[in-house]
């Protein structure tokens, strides 16, 4: 089910109602009832596939007790439950995932030294949201192995919070360590915190149909038509990925957020305005959080991090990345995109002092460029493959103005998404000033300015927003 | 000091709390209301701009919602006899015209283009609950591999305006989640909804729709019966040519298999009909014969589907008639769908009526007498052909009711004024399987021409577009401008 869905607009407020007047008084039962509702809200997409939350999600929750109750002495048992459950959980996910694509690299690269195979790809549906769920289940045995938490031993708490269904096909990768307590008691309704979260959905709503998906019509077509947009259409596609992208997944977020947060849910902060970020490492802390975070948690600092010498903080970080890469796609573009994000940290930050540019009109010029950079690195991430990306390269450029409206945008509209993307830089600015104070002025403002935006929010989504049956209007981080 | 300060500090303090009064907690049921409250606005906003018609598509050219305001007109004052379904096949392929006077009696097309098998079972089901007819026909083009869940851009467009079109709510409501995925409901339901889009690509049809509800005017509706003559030239000899392209296949049936869909839908048309008690025929228009490909295997497959309806199914592909379906009949093309012309439409009517009437006989009434039925006919397309020409004062009878050369029984024959061009009819008895050779007839008539009276030899054709149920008629190409016919001097083979 989409977040943008008529489904979800009449599957929300039923969960809602019911949730505080009918599962209100015991707690186990409001989580079996969030339980099954989350179960019904993936089911929407494919119903087979949740045999495989299900499975991977109970596998971990009796892993997880099993290495709990294995005395410390005993390494090599709580070393074999954890290895375990990463086979399990990586090995769901590498099969849907990334079977195709390492067996065709694979012989690729036998074919390379002459060596070739008869190989025709399995037909595997990807599961949605199956990298986020699985890396959440993950964090969770890591955790418990860590003796970072105890594990729960109330099995629905635990298979609740991994199918959670604000954040449960795209995120925010929520810890167990904050997100499973949550569980543990039965919420009172806070109004103040519902209609925040009210207003997050709605925002969420508006950056996805009003500005995301609008850019999405002409950056689809200009890359599904490299050669013909040559010159400065494609200029304009690639940063208006870069902004598609960014407004695309901050919007699930959103929604995902102020939709938890109707139920009295906290989830993490996914984005914190990237796109003002004055250096690489400061790009990684605002964009993404939830993933950037638990590959520094899993991955980076149990590899060394920056502990062990220059050389192999390099080469941490180089592998944090590539895997990164991977986790989006099972395609060497991603790969190569999440690496010249790695080498975009190294180069830039520890090589040439990005990260000190905090302040002044450097911090414009650094912040300007770190946007320049990711958007071009994004080439990589939005091509089909690597020669597309390449003949993105190669075609772009400041000529061609005469196309610049044949690609699915005229040119009120073109000029629209413009000031919309202005507009939304124009608040980040701001937000970046005032932070959470931004929003405490606003709930104290007139009823009549806050009830104008709400107005101006809905009927501008209604009456301008980019959507109907001719879009693809789902969102960009569902594939992976 | 300092302690004074902190002491008078305290006591305001005290006297502003205890003068507050208590901050009632705001609850669940002030959010509802809210809610509640802006939803309503925002609905009655949507609602307004939608009852005002500003994001309406541009209805001139949308002949299915004239269908539908037509049918809903037609029955207020007339009953309906016959009721046909289907798609463009059927709307470009039937002239509802010729067919009623044909049979005498009221037939409607309420055909959409593009449209599934579900939408026309409830385009039907529709239809019988506005007005009941004696019979429905199904065209079978629409029993093809569409899905009403999974339709492509342009054909979910063609099946949002047949849904648009129709007026009953409950049957609409009912009929949505069939219809539609559920992304696409409030498109169905909201012009504004579904063509928001006009503020940034088609602003003119915004103010064509702010124009329009300025200087509202009553719509005219003459007799219109559901047709549309979209093609009035046939396949031209360089269409012809493609077909002897080696492997070329302009449109194959099977890769066009009925979806389970279209036969549910099928089965419950058949099922809808018999609960109403109303005749069903099934009617296959054709396409140009080397058009279309496998048939045999569509045809065995609706023959299975359609059981005991067999009987029922006029199937004008096969066995396909040479002579009366030549490339006249159809759109110049070999585009995957191939309509029929305006001449077309006309050679399928009257093989229609001649099925309806030979395997239907008395369950249609026939109206052709009937004075309200005249005067809604009469000098329509069609009524000349069929039906005798009353004292108007304008048409003219030459002669009725008369014995020529060689036992030749002459009905009538008539003078018909027309724009386009005058007309020589002549009806003749259906003689008893008689044949003509070469399908002509002379007559000599005497004519006006410039103010001087003549004796002119006029060369009427049996045709093969109109072949009326009750007599042989022959007709005349259109006569030169300003000739007057006054009389029959002779007619001969």
């Amino acid at each position: 089910m989409l977040f943008n869905s008529f489904d979800f607009a009449v599957f929300l407020p039923i969960v809602f109602l019911l949730y505080w007047f009918v599962f209100n008084r015991n707690i186990k039962i409001r989580n079996i009832f969030l339980l099954i509702v989350s179960y019904v809200f993936y089911g929407f997409w494919d119903w087979r596939f949740l045999s495989l939350i299900i499975i991977s999600s109970v596998m971990d929750y009796f892993l997880a007790l099993a290495i709990s109750n294995t005395p410390d002495i005993n390494t090599r048992k709580r070393k074999f439950l954890l290895i375990a459950s990463l086979v399990l959980n990586l090995g769901f996910l590498g099969f849907f995932k990334y079977y195709n694509f390492f067996v065709g690299s694979f012989i690729d690269t036998f074919a390379l030294f002459g060596k070739e195979f008869n190989y025709s790809p399995l037909n595997i549906i990807l599961p949605v949201g199956i990298s986020f769920y699985t890396f959440q289940s993950l964090s969770y045995t890591l955790d418990v192995y860590f003796k970072k938490m105890n594990p729960t031993t109330k099995i629905i708490n635990f298979l609740t919070f991994v199918s959670f269904f604000p954040q449960l096909v795209a995120g925010p990768i929520e810890r167990a360590t904050k997100l499973l307590p949550q569980f543990d008691y039965l919420k009172v309704f806070d109004y103040h915190s519902a209609r925040s979260g009210l207003l997050l959905i709605t925002f969420g709503l508006f950056k996805k149909i009003m500005i995301a998906d609008r850019i999405a019509v002409f950056v689809n077509q200009t890359y599904g038509s490299i050669a013909d947009a040559k010159g400065i259409s494609l200029l304009i596609a690639v940063l208006f990925f870069a902004f598609q992208l960014y407004l695309d997944f901050s919007a699930y977020s959103d929604i995902a957020i102020g939709a938890a947060r109707i139920f009295g849910f906290k989830l993490s902060t996914n984005f914190r305005r990237p796109y003002l970020a004055y250096s690489f490492s400061n790009f990684w802390k605002r964009w993404h959080i939830s993933l950037s975070s638990w590959f520094q948690d899993y991955i980076y600092i149990p590899l060394g991090g920056n502990r062990i010498g220059a050389r192999r903080t390099i080469i941490n970080v180089i592998m944090v990345f590539f895997l990164s890469g991977l986790w989006h796609g099972a395609s060497w573009n991603f790969v190569i995109w999440g690496t010249i994000n790695g080498l975009f940290l190294i180069v830039f930050d520890r090589i040439f002092r990005l990260e000190k540019s905090n302040g002044g009109s450097k911090r414009i010029f650094a912040s300007l460029f770190v946007f320049a950079s990711w958007s071009l690195s994004l080439v990589f991430f939005r091509a089909e493959n690597f020669s597309d990306a390449i003949l993105v390269f190669q075609n772009i450029g400041f000529s061609g103005f005469d196309k610049l409206y044949n690609f699915g945008l005229n040119a009120v509209e073109l000029k629209f998404a413009m000031y919309l993307i202005g507009g939304i830089m124009a608040y980040e600015l701001i937000a970046e000033k005032y932070g959470e104070k931004l929003l405490e002025q606003f709930y104290k403002t007139k009823p009549i300015v806050r009830w104008s935006l709400y107005f101006v929010l809905v009927l501008s989504i209604i009456y301008l927003g980019s959507y109907g049956s001719a879009n693809d209007n789902s969102f960009i981080y569902f594939q992976f | 000091m300092a302690n004074t300060n902190i002491k008078q500090h305290k006591t305001t303090a005290v006297k502003q709390a205890t003068t507050q009064v208590p901050v009632k907690q705001k609850t669940i049921y002030n959010l509802l209301a809210k809610v509640a409250f802006f939803s309503c606005v925002v609905i009655g906003i949507l609602f307004y701009t939608d009852a005002k018609g500003y994001f309406n598509p541009d209805y001139t050219n949308d002949h299915t919602r004239r269908k539908w305001n037509a049918y809903y007109e037609f029955t207020k004052k007339h009953p309906v006899d016959v009721v046909m379904v289907g798609n463009s096949h059927l709307y470009t392929g039937i002239n509802p015209e010729n067919l009623s006077t044909a049979l005498g009696a009221n037939c409607f097309i309420l055909a959409s283009p593009g449209t599934t098998q579900t939408d026309a079972y409830f385009c039907l089901k529709e239809a019988i609950a506005v007005c009941k007819p004696k019979m429905a026909i199904v065209e079978t083009f629409a029993i093809n591999d569409y899905d009403s869940h999974q339709l492509k851009a342009g054909t979910l467009s063609d099946q949002f305006k047949s849904f648009s079109a129709r007026k009953n709510i409950i049957q609409k409501l009912t009929s949505t989640p069939l219809l539609f995925t559920s992304d696409n409901y409030l498109p169905a339901w909201s012009n504004t909804i579904r063509n928001h889009s006009f503020i940034f690509n088609d602003t003119e049809q915004i103010k064509k729709n702010i124009a329009l509800i300025k200087h509202k005017k009553p719509e005219k509706q003459g007799l219109y019966l559901g047709r549309y003559a979209r093609f009035n030239s046939g396949i031209e000899d360089t269409t012809l040519i493609k077909y002897d392209r080696p492997g070329f296949v302009a449109y194959d049936y099977n890769k066009h298999p009925a979806s389970e869909e279209a036969r549910k839908y099928l089965q419950k048309t058949i099922e809808l009909c018999r609960e109403n008690n109303v005749e069903l025929v099934f009617l296959t228009l054709p396409m140009y014969y080397r058009h279309v490909h496998n048939y045999n295997s569509f045809k065995e497959d609706l023959a299975n589907e359609l059981k005991s309806h067999n009987k029922n199914w006029l199937d004008l592909q096969q066995p396909y008639d040479t002579a009366a379906f030549s490339p006249e009949c159809f759109e110049n093309t070999v585009a995957e769908n191939q309509h029929m012309t305006y001449y077309g439409s006309l050679v399928a009517a009257y093989k229609l009526a001649h099925f309806v009437r030979a395997n239907f006989a008395g369950k249609l009434p026939d109206r052709s007498n009937d004075i309200k039925w005249k005067q809604l006919f009469y000098a329509s397309d069609g009524y000349f052909q069929n039906h005798s020409v009353e004292k108007d004062g304008v048409n003219k009878i030459l002669l009725k009711n008369a014995i020529a050369k060689d036992n030749l029984e002459i009905k009538e024959v008539d003078f018909i004024k027309q724009q386009g061009g005058n007309l020589l009819l002549v009806k003749i008895g259906n003689q008893n399987g008689k044949t003509f050779l070469g399908g002509k007839l002379k007559i000599a008539v005497e004519a006006v021409v410039g103010g001087n009276t003549m004796i002119v030899p006029v060369e009427v054709m049996l045709t093969h577009a109109y072949m009326p149920i009750n007599h042989m008629l022959f007709t005349s190409q259109p006569l030169m401008p300003g000739v007057e016919i006054t009389s029959v001097k002779d007619i001969s083979f």
